[in-house]
């Protein structure tokens, strides 16, 4: 990898993370004036712990500040905010958000484990409770694993049910507030009981020893379903996910976990592109990246770190160095693809009568951007989300490989 | 044939035929009303829709499938509907804040507008609903008051309605 390129990236990543916090304390997705000029849940969460780990702390807790006022009264946090903290979703329910924002939290926790900014959680105490107990309210009781109906990549085709990436964000961001309400005295016994529970079934349940990987989903349409082999949609999806990494992502198992280790071994042996390299985030016949086919530079992140944590530096410079590489102008966008696969997504949403209006300003702007002249799609930039997501694995990467002033130890 | 896991919804809209006729169009449109309230409680503070320019507008009606489904179960298009949306209709032109009426396409735009107008209430908002049109009913209609307050014609309307059903402004 380039060190002087990734320092450039990095040094220009933070400057954007910063721009792109709005006064009242979101993060937007992107840019105002682009695709995503919101506060998503989500993405926002990720965009703290890009600060977190820059030690930005208090644009951290400016943000997390930002977020735990907008919960909505239910507890739930929603799929997007306006700067003013007022709901925009648009969308059926995203719980990883609500373990996201936990996780976040409990990650800025421990920054100030020396100091902790007891107030600060003590102000929040009411909403901490209200998240968890909104994420344990779509638990189902019969396999212990927490209900969503989309989940990181916003595809119910794929995600309705018991999805891995939402139960190991809310699994991890329970644990995490048990932590805080530990330091606060609080009892969360319970909590930590069902968060436990739920680890369980994460490992056990959405594992499969056969494939020697993670699998995506249980599908099943209804939370409450009980016997859930009755449910309409009772099923599996075991295509592999980048996300399937997730137990190591959110610090459930280690990442020398062979059943990690393993996980990984196959999403790099089929999402990483043959042709642009870098990550894909899922199989090409899900069909369903807007803007063609092709690699994610947030998903390329955090695979990168696993290969970091486990000292594995050839693997992590080719996957961190392709995100370097594919920079344009220090910024990284959602993902990247080739004008011959874009036309033909083109192709297969109109002919499907699929294609929004609100698609038509991404393809204007994919098209006029400098790199359809080298035959490449590149798709939303910047996106704050690869930003904070190359932040957290550059440090990673520094603290494990480097001395700390870009010399290989 | 009814498939009871999926019949509440029609459980809901017959409710509102047998309603009408035992408390009349004009209770059964408060109760409505008070429905989307509370459903907006729940929900709290928010905005709906898509954005262009300063308006906002929904690409599809959310309760469409449910009352095409239950109009072609009941065989037409109960009398009772019509009776709330004349009553609703009347209402409105006898009020002083005409401009703050919905634009009353089919039955549940009346729950619909009163939830979307407290969840924007609650962020501090009020909602002009300019027009709105049901592909169920194939009913167009307007606020052309509304209209007039947030500083359109109806033609500007008629633009944005060839790609939506319901368009509103906060204000």
């Amino acid at each position: 990898m380039n060190i002087r390129l990734a320092e450039k990236l990095y040094e220009k990543s933070l400057e954007i993370l910063k721009k792109n916090q709005h006064k009242n304390g979101g993060f937007y997705a992107s840019p105002p004036g682009t695709r995503y000029p919101f506060v998503y849940s989500r993405d926002h969460s990720i965009a703290i712990l890009g600060a977190i780990s820059a030690g930005l702390l208090k644009n951290a807790e400016f943000g997390l500040d930002f977020i735990l006022k907008a919960q909505k009264p239910s507890g739930e946090f929603s799929q997007r905010y306006d700067v003013d903290g007022n709901d925009t979703s648009y969308k059926a329910l995203q719980i990883d958000g609500n373990g996201l924002v936990l996780f976040a939290l409990s990650k800025y926790e421990e920054e100030h484990s020396a100091v902790m900014v007891k107030n600060f959680y003590e102000d929040h105490w009411h909403t901490i409770e209200k998240a968890v107990e909104f994420i344990l309210r779509n638990k189902n009781d019969e396999v212990n694993l927490i209900h969503t109906i989309n989940s990181i990549h916003e595809y119910p085709a794929y995600e309705h049910g018991f999805e891995i990436y939402a139960n190991c964000a809310c699994c991890a961001g329970i644990l995490g507030a048990v932590k805080i309400g530990e330091k606060l005295k609080k009892d969360v016994s319970y909590w930590k009981e069902e968060a436990l529970k739920l680890k369980e079934s994460i490992l056990t349940r959405l594992y499969s020893p056969r494939r020697r990987s993670f699998i995506k989903t249980i599908r099943v349409k209804a939370r409450a379903s009980n016997p859930i082999g009755y449910d309409a949609f009772a099923s599996t999806v075991h295509d592999v996910d980048a996300v399937e990494y997730s137990p190591a992502y959110f610090g459930l198992i280690s990442d020398n976990d062979p059943r990690i280790l393993n996980t990984v071994k196959r999403i790099d042996k089929y999402l990483w592109d043959e042709e642009l390299d870098g990550l894909n985030r899922y199989p090409e016949h899900w069909n369903r990246n807007n803007g063609g086919y092709g690699p994610w530079p947030h998903f390329t992140c955090q695979l990168a770190n696993h290969y970091i944590a486990i000292g594995d530096q050839d693997m992590a410079d080719k996957y961190l160095g392709w995100v370097v590489d594919m920079a344009h102008d220090g910024m990284l966008p959602e993902h990247i693809s080739t004008i011959e696969r874009f036309e033909l997504w083109l192709e297969d949403y109109k002919n499907a009568k699929i294609l929004r209006n609100s698609k038509l300003t991404m393809i204007k702007n994919t098209k006029k951007h400098p790199k359809w002249k080298d035959g490449l799609a590149y798709v939303t930039i910047p996106l704050i989300w690869p930003h904070a997501e190359f932040i957290r694995a550059y440090n990673h990467y520094k603290n494990t490989f480097l001395d700390g002033s870009g010399v290989y130890g | 044939m009814i498939r009871l896991e999926k019949a509440l919804p029609k459980t809901f809209l017959l409710g509102i035929v047998e309603l009408v006729d035992l408390i009349g169009a004009e209770k059964t449109c408060e109760w409505l009303q008070i429905i989307g309230k509370q459903l907006a409680e729940t929900e709290g503070a928010g905005f709906e829709g898509a954005r262009e320019g300063d308006l906002n507008y929904l690409p599809i009606c959310p309760f469409a499938n449910e009352l095409q489904e239950f109009i072609e179960m009941y065989g037409k298009r109960p009398e009772q509907f019509y009776e709330i949306i004349n009553k609703l209709s009347e209402t409105k032109y006898q009020t002083e804040k005409k401009a703050e009426c919905p634009a009353i396409a089919s039955i549940l735009c009346i729950m619909h507008d009163s939830y979307r107008r407290r969840r924007a209430e609650l962020a501090g908002k009020k909602v002009l609903h300019l027009a709105c049109h049901s592909k169920v009913t194939s009913r167009l209609a307007y606020n052309e008051n509304a209209i007039k307050a947030a500083g359109l014609t109806k033609s500007d309307v008629d633009k944005l309605l060839k790609k939506s059903t319901c368009i509103f402004k906060y204000v």
